[in-house]
């Protein structure tokens, strides 16, 4: 694959079906290229703590990547924003979120993620490569998706592997990058090694301060981050 | 001639047409205006003139202002002013109230109620000022039934509520007071403009009004379809309420104040049919395009499903009006007005209410800081507004209790603020607490937008415009209990602290 060169992408609105609702999203794209690089879907955080596709590192990542030339994808969960769907009855679960940071009926999201996938592979060559991409929470749903979807590379950012599990990762056929924040609150480095040395090469850490759990002022980085992981293992 | 008078409680929702309707008559006029934390007195008056102005069409004097405050001796009058006074009124208008039902630890209602008119009387009389106005309530009558004569002063069996014993209080105090000459008025239940609609205050028939709007689901504009609520109230529907125009009870105040021989009687401002709740039903029903309310006796409803409930909790503070049934009788008033009857309480006046109410969001929008004085008002919704709103609110129960969080407010009218949550409410204090879990920090315009839900506080910090100190989890989680309460906020009918702080 060749490098890529920046362009100012082009954003759509889009409304994709599910199994079972139809959700909204932005489709980048670059304008200049006829064939992208390829598909990238990103999958945000929790819809409770920000989760939505304008959070800065969703948007970040879904510009950022089509500035380089692939096609990308955010969207916002079912419930959130536009999107069809039940909304979480946040005051009825709010004591118990405070506590488990858990919400009943919250790892179904990965349907949504499914359906953002088969969206973009309606859209774009399903030939060209499929990049799964989950922030936070959104990191959690991606085993679950990419089982059927197969997808060329996994690329989590900040990772809270104390919430959830992240056995299903070691599963992966693919290459996989970890973005993470080194004053990340959720963040426990000896997790972290012991959950990074057991994945299936090829794979990659990052690390380094930026903003906890947030990264706000450090979305090129990310982006420049991936970019380069994209490029060094999708030739 | 007639010299000045002396008005207070102008801020208040009467009291803004008592001014216009006392300027349009070509009386000089003093208001004793205090300023509070959004605006200064003076600012106060000027919103006062313009409202004089403009509702009446005409250009009319400006009042003369007069800072002080009825719950501090001599009013907080200086010298001078209290001079003015003596020279320039013989008489005084005396509407200002503190009119929520519930007490405080404040000691109101009767630090400004009856503290406040005994001090009021104490000036007149070390002023030579002879001739009293008093606006009263009709409820003095407390939960007495059947008819109720203007020269009685009888609160009943029981005990009625705060305000009611207040109010009461007062007019014993007027009663027992030599040496003056004093018209007592008792509106029943005031609402909007009858011409326009408009309302300062959203309490009372309005809660009702509102939830009626929201049950139905079609804020009135929808009315192709009839909804039935399948709601059954615990009334017999023969329970009356009697409901009077704002600007019909000032100009029939005004038009006795111009009569000196009807001065020294008491006046019951109510009108001449009281609806049955059925009726008032009927009449919702009709504009909002509901039915299936049913009014099941008078026995509870001990099987009361959840919109049942939730409906009854809402009546809660008004639970007595609506039981009451009593009859005012008029005497006086027709003997003193024969000729200005109050206008209808009618379908085409509810639907100007509605339409007004609407209009202006049911004044919430007005009890947070607005763009215009939001940073003025900014200390005084976070200190008294957002701690008494989350108390009432059903998300109270989900403080996380001991946990203590910090506001820094940059920029005019910023400041730092403590919140500790402790059984289910919000203690608040000026200044940054040490051991603080959390703080936020911002400018002004950011905190602004977040009350305002104009972006919500999670949004505006991934946008960079609020920092986080402190665990970053629980200021997530607190961000969404917070936004929820705003969200929240701005659909149930809380108290209107307008009013309560109309004290003037």
């Amino acid at each position: 694959m060749p490098p890529a060169e920046m362009s100012c992408p082009v954003v759509e609105g889009v409304r994709f079906s599910t199994a079972n609702h139809v959700l909204e999203g932005e489709l980048a794209y670059p304008e200049d290229r006829t064939i992208p690089l390829g598909a990238v879907v990103v999958a945000g955080s929790h819809p409770l703590l920000g989760g939505n596709m304008h959070n800065n590192v969703v948007r970040g990542l879904g510009d950022g990547l089509a500035e380089r030339g692939w096609a990308t994808l955010r969207f916002n969960y079912r419930g959130v924003g536009r999107s069809e769907g039940p909304r979480v009855d946040v005051a009825h679960h709010l004591a118990e979120f405070w506590r488990t940071s858990h919400v009943a009926g919250e790892m179904d999201l990965w349907q949504d993620v499914q359906g953002a996938v088969a969206f973009m592979r309606s859209v774009v060559d399903p030939s060209l490569p499929l990049v799964l991409i989950g922030y936070s929470f959104g990191c959690a749903l991606l085993p679950a998706v990419g089982r059927a979807a197969s997808p060329a590379a996994l690329i989590t950012v900040a990772p809270p592997l104390g919430k959830h599990n992240y056995s299903d990762f070691m599963d992966s056929q693919c290459p996989i990058l970890a973005i993470v924040s080194e004053d990340d609150f959720t963040l426990e480095q000896p997790r972290l090694k012991i959950w990074f040395d057991a994945l299936p090469e090829p794979k990659r850490l990052a690390q380094k301060a930026s903003d906890n759990h947030f990264f706000r002022g450090h979305e090129p980085w990310i982006v420049e981050t991936a970019s380069a992981f994209l490029e060094e293992h999708l030739p | 001639m007639a010299r000045g008078i002396l008005l207070t409680g102008a801020t208040g929702f009467l009291g803004r047409y008592l001014l216009r309707d006392l300027l349009v008559h070509g009386r000089s006029v003093g208001l004793l205006i205090r300023g509070n934390a959004e605006q200064s007195a003076f600012e106060r008056l000027d919103e006062l003139h313009d409202f004089a102005c403009e509702s009446s069409s005409r250009t009319l004097p400006r009042p003369v202002l007069l800072e002080g405050d009825l719950r501090t001796p001599n009013l907080g009058l200086d010298a001078a002013e209290r001079s003015w006074l003596a020279r320039e009124v013989d008489a005084v208008v005396h509407s200002a109230a503190y009119v929520a039902y519930q007490p405080t630890s404040d000691g109101e209602p009767w630090e400004t109620n009856v503290n406040g008119t005994y001090r009021l009387l104490e000036l007149c009389r070390s002023l030579g000022i002879t001739e009293l106005h008093h606006l009263s309530t009709a409820f003095v009558c407390g939960d007495r039934r059947g008819t109720v004569h203007e020269n009685e002063l009888d609160l009943g069996d029981g005990t009625g509520n705060a305000y009611e014993q207040s109010k009461f209080a007062a007019e014993q105090l007027i009663h027992d007071c030599s040496g003056m000459r004093t018209t007592i008025y008792r509106p029943s239940i005031v609402v909007g403009d009858s011409a326009t609609g408009y309302t300062s205050t959203y309490h009372h028939f309005y809660r009702f009004l509102e939830l009626a709007v929201r049950l139905s689901g079609q804020g009135g504009k929808n009315r192709t379809r009839r909804q039935n609520l399948s709601i059954r109230l615990p009334l017999t529907g023969e329970e009356v309420q009697n409901i009077v125009p704002v600007d019909w009870v000032s100009q029939a105040l005004l038009a006795i104040l111009s009569q000196p021989r009807r001065h020294g009687s008491t006046y019951h401002l109510v009108a001449s049919r009281s609806l049955r709740l059925r009726e008032i039903c009927a009449i919702l029903g009709d504009l909002l395009g509901f039915e299936g309310v049913s009014c099941v006796g008078s026995e509870g409803l001990p099987d009361a499903t959840a919109l049942e409930s939730l409906v009854l909790d809402q009546f809660k503070e008004y639970w007595s009006y609506l039981r009451a049934n009593v009859i005012f009788d008029r005497r006086n008033l027709l003997s003193a007005l024969p000729d200005l009857p109050p206008p209808a309480f009618d379908a085409a006046y509810v639907s100007r209410l509605l339409a007004f109410a609407q209009r202006d969001g049911w004044g919430r929008d007005r009890t947070r800081p607005t763009q215009r004085d939001e940073a003025a008002g900014l200390g005084h919704y976070l200190e008294h507004i957002l701690p008494m709103r989350m108390r009432n609110s059903p998300l109270a129960e989900a403080l996380p209790d001991g946990l203590i969080f910090v506001l820094d407010v940059r920029g005019p009218g910023g400041g730092q603020w403590s919140y500790r949550c402790a059984d289910g409410s919000l203690r608040v204090w000026r200044g940054r607490a040490a051991d603080a879990s959390v703080a936020y920090r911002m400018e002004v315009p950011a905190l602004a937008d977040v009350l305002q839900r104009r972006q919500t506080a999670q949004q505006a910090f991934f946008d960079g415009r609020i920092d986080i100190e402190g665990d970053a989890e629980k200021a997530m989680k607190l961000a969404l209990l917070i936004e929820q309460f705003l969200a929240q906020d701005n659909q149930v009918s809380p108290q209107d602290t307008e009013m309560i702080h109309a004290a003037g």
